[in-house]
């Protein structure tokens, strides 16, 4: 029961770690037939059987049997029983053969064939060297892993296409779990374009006398930007290759066997990090011979096209001209053709159009250049040849690719002769016809330019320039209205004025006590004292005797020490009044403090 | 007569004639410092202009420019750089300085007629503005016309007239003419701050010219999907910026985002 669990358990975590695997090796070639062949020692002695491998994959379905080659002095027999490996996607069948030779060689075993559905698959060739008895069998000193950078040709001309390609090479299967660390300086000194990538697969391939799995990892075109030995510094990768496990003896069930025996029991994922080696580029500087005057540095093989997209146009009517530049080559970084003299045209740039591809190591495809024309005159009758220089690098010379000239039929132009301006009336009307359309010149007038520069309205000034007449308003309002109560309630208007007309008054008191008029003095006192509560109790005082001003004071003061005060004052006011005498500044001084004291408190 | 309120008067005069005298040295002396400011971007215009005159328009361009940087804002020098840039093909950068001038001088002709001449090479043809009905024409005649400078001043003109009649109606509250006069500057005033309104809020919405050959709007900023190809010269409305980016909108519905460098603001 407690097995049966731990099977179970571990069914499960054969298929999460097959299908995490699957993820995690997205890019990962689907399942499709591969024939891998490898020997267990490529180097044996006469007589001496080494065993072959033929690794089968398809999809699904039966496993064919691969067909051996016959191969002179060479034996090859079943070996007998076979390994299968399958997983949900595809299928694996070991083949194993004894190969044994009696003569000493070496033998290259091809073509190793597998046939499916009509179709004919070929393994990788492998190579047996076969030893004379007692000649020793040099120990193989080759690496267990490494990565390997490689460029199609060493030496190329500046903006001439060269292709790196990185490839793996283990002698374990890979797993698809790879990390190219590819730094952004690596391709330095070059403009490069990515190879677009297929999904990764491994193939074998024998390295001297060592079987390697082989995982095409990346491949980017270069093209030199300038002259001299460029070395493409070496990148990084880590990868996770299947190494074999050291087997445990334990039960086995038919499922196991079936489906996860290989993924979970004979290898295990391990992960390496491996450097690649530097290349090193000879790049050769375009050569000056022959080199035309107006090169811009296209290099490659072109063909250039022109064409007008009408040749019949009015004066002023724009046409297209189409330049396409088709071939291989830095299409993406490729000068514009040089035109020809358009001083009869005005001419407007329009955008360019790439339809480009990576093609056989290199950019392949077309780049269209449009130009938007107007003819200005008539004369603009003839477009002259489009040309693009270029530097053909298979036969290693400057080229020049001319378009035809393209022929035009400009016409006046109708549109703007219909056109006309009538200027004055009557008889002396007259038509002025509109012969062509252009751009109005610019402005030169200097003081319109001094008149226009700073000249600002800003926020605040608008608000304020509001707020003032809204204040203005106001204060009318305000003013007209107490006009207005004036009018009518000219008790209120008296005593309104009251105290302004008393401090007035109390101010030439002040100047007539220093400069010492005792007579006016005492009768600016009494005017004043007499004029401020006539104006507030709206009652002229002036006519009245001493006993009504009594009581009026005591009906509207209610203050008899008040009352007392302004009884003294005018006292002593009528006193100088009737009896003059020697001016008196100190009580002169007194009586002036006693009014401004009952005008504040009064 | 009074001997005080004499004396006061003295004074007052006094001081009046003062602060006279001290405000005129002083505006006599910001004039000197202005026309030394103003001497070299009118000199500099002098140059751009003769440059121009001698088909060195880049030259021109680069003069005009160095006056824009030195804060000169001025319409007859953003239409003679739009002249500039469209005699270099540049017809976006062209569009984008006539818009500039427009903006300035909206009456201007020869900024009127070479805007609408550089547009005729415009590629996006189809993106222009849909035809408005009669009052949203009007309206916008009234909002394109004039300058906000103008408008407000309209606008304080208006109040100002309103302010007056109301004070003559407060003096004579019976007076039928003074009403009518004030409900019409009242409606007149409505109108013009509603104008002013608009062009304020059309001047705070930012425009935008693109100035590449093409440029591929796309539905968001860096992944978005490639949605369609605006051409040089095409006037966009800039709704928002997120870093490089920036979503624009076309008079007829449209909106994507574009890359910064494909266009100039206006």
């Amino acid at each position: 029961m407690n097995s049966a669990r731990i099977a179970g358990r571990k069914r499960r975590l054969g298929i999460a770690a097959c299908l995490a695997l699957s993820l995690v090796t997205g890019g990962w070639a689907a399942a499709q037939v591969k024939v891998m062949a490898s020997l267990e020692q490529p180097t044996v002695h006469v007589s001496q059987a080494t065993i072959l491998s033929v690794e089968v994959t398809v999809p699904g379905g039966v496993v064919p049997t691969p067909r051996l080659p016959n191969v002179d002095h060479l034996a090859i027999s079943p070996r007998g029983g076979y390994h299968v490996k399958q997983s949900p996607f595809e299928v694996t069948r070991t083949f194993s053969y004894y190969v044994i030779s009696d003569r000493p060689g070496v033998y290259s075993i091809a073509p190793i064939t597998v046939e499916q559905e009509g179709e004919t698959y070929s393994a990788n060739p492998v190579t047996l060297t076969v030893l004379e008895r007692g000649r020793p069998i040099e120990a193989q000193e080759a690496p267990d892993y490494f990565l390997k950078a490689s460029v199609d040709r060493e030496t190329v001309y500046v903006n001439e296409p060269v292709v790196l390609t990185y490839q793996q090479y283990s002698r374990y299967e890979p797993t698809g779990r790879l990390n190219l660390v590819l730094d952004p300086n690596v391709f330095k000194g070059f403009w490069h374009e990515d190879v677009p990538q297929q999904q990764l697969s491994y193939r074998r391939e024998q390295v001297g006398s060592v079987q390697y799995y082989v995982v095409d990892l990346k491949q980017v075109i270069l093209f030199p930007i300038a002259s001299g030995d460029i070395t493409i510094e070496p990148v990084r990768l880590r990868s996770v290759l299947k190494k074999p496990a050291e087997r445990q003896p334990r039960r086995r069930s038919l499922f196991d066997d079936f489906f996860f025996d290989d993924f979970l029991e004979r290898t295990q994922g391990t992960e390496v990090e491996m450097l690649a080696n530097p290349v090193t580029l000879h790049v050769l500087p375009l050569p000056s011979e022959g080199r035309p005057e107006n090169f811009s540095g296209a290099v490659g093989q072109y063909h250039l096209t022109a064409s007008v997209n009408k040749r019949e146009v009015e004066v002023g009517e724009p046409i297209t001209l189409t330049v396409t530049v088709q071939g291989r080559g830095n299409l993406k970084n490729l000068p514009e053709p040089a035109l020809p003299d358009l001083e009869a045209f005005d001419r407007y740039p329009s955008p360019k159009k790439e339809s480009i591809s990576v093609k056989d190591g290199t950019l392949d495809g077309k780049v269209t250049f449009e130009y938007l024309l107007v003819p200005r005159t008539t004369d603009a009758n003839q477009i002259g040849p489009v040309q693009l220089n270029y530097f053909n690098t298979a036969l290693e010379r400057y080229m020049t690719e001319k378009s035809d000239a393209v022929a035009l039929n400009v016409l006046p132009s109708a549109r703007k002769e219909e056109e006309t301006i009538v200027l004055g009336a009557g008889p002396r009307q007259r038509q002025i016809r509109i012969l062509g359309e252009d751009l109005r010149y610019i402005h030169t007038d200097l003081d319109a330019f001094r008149a226009d520069s700073g000249r600002r309205l800003g926020l605040p000034l608008v608000v304020s320039l509001h707020v003032l007449p809204a204040g203005l308003l106001l204060g009318w309002f305000v003013y007209l209205r107490r006009q207005r109560r004036k009018e009518a309630d000219p008790a209120w208007a008296g005593r309104l004025r009251a105290p302004r007309q008393a401090r007035r008054n109390l101010r030439q008191c002040e100047r007539l006590l220093q400069s010492n008029e005792v007579q006016l003095f005492y009768s600016a006192v009494e005017r004043t004292l007499l004029q401020y509560f006539s104006q507030r109790f709206s009652v002229p005082l002036a006519g009245m005797t001493q006993e009504d001003r009594r009581r009026l004071f005591l009906e509207r003061l209610q203050d008899e020490t008040l009352i007392g005060q302004i009884e003294s004052i005018l006292t002593a006011c009528d006193e100088a009044r009737f009896a003059p005498g020697a001016a008196e500044p100190g009580r002169m001084r007194e009586i002036l403090e006693q009014l401004r004291q009952i005008l504040r408190h009064g | 007569m009074n001997p005080l309120s004499r004396d006061n008067r003295r004074r007052w005069k006094n001081t009046v004639r003062l602060a006279g005298l001290t405000g005129l040295l002083l505006s006599g002396v910001v004039q000197v410092c202005a026309a030394e400011e103003e001497s070299l971007p009118v000199e500099r215009f002098r140059q751009a202009n003769a440059l121009y005159e001698q088909k060195e328009y880049a030259e021109a361009e680069a003069l005009y420019r160095s006056i824009l940087a030195a804060g000169v804002e001025n319409s007859s020098l953003h239409y003679n750089l739009g002249n500039c840039c469209f005699k270099q093909g540049k017809l976006g950068r062209a569009i984008a300085s006539y818009l500039r001038a427009q903006r300035m001088a909206p009456r201007d002709a020869d900024i009127e007629q070479n805007l609408k001449y550089a547009r005729s090479f415009q590629i996006d043809q189809e993106f222009s503005n849909p035809k408005p009905s009669f009052t949203a024409a009007l309206f916008q005649g009234l909002r394109d016309r004039f300058t906000l400078r103008e408008q407000l001043a309209a606008l304080l003109l208006v109040f100002w007239a309103g302010c007056i009649a109301w004070a003559g109606y407060l003096r004579k509250p019976g007076a039928g003419f003074l009403r009518t006069v004030i409900w019409v500057l009242l409606i007149l005033y409505v109108l013009t701050g509603g104008v002013a309104l608009s062009k304020y809020l059309d001047l705070k919405r930012p425009v935008a010219v693109i100035v590449s050959p093409s440029a591929t709007v796309t539905s968001g900023p860096d992944t978005g999907t490639a949605l369609f190809t605006l051409h040089e010269g095409t006037t966009t409305r800039v709704r928002r910026r997120h870093g490089e980016w920036v979503q624009v909108s076309l008079p007829n519905g449209p909106t994507g985002w574009v890359k910064r460098s494909h266009l100039e603001f206006v």
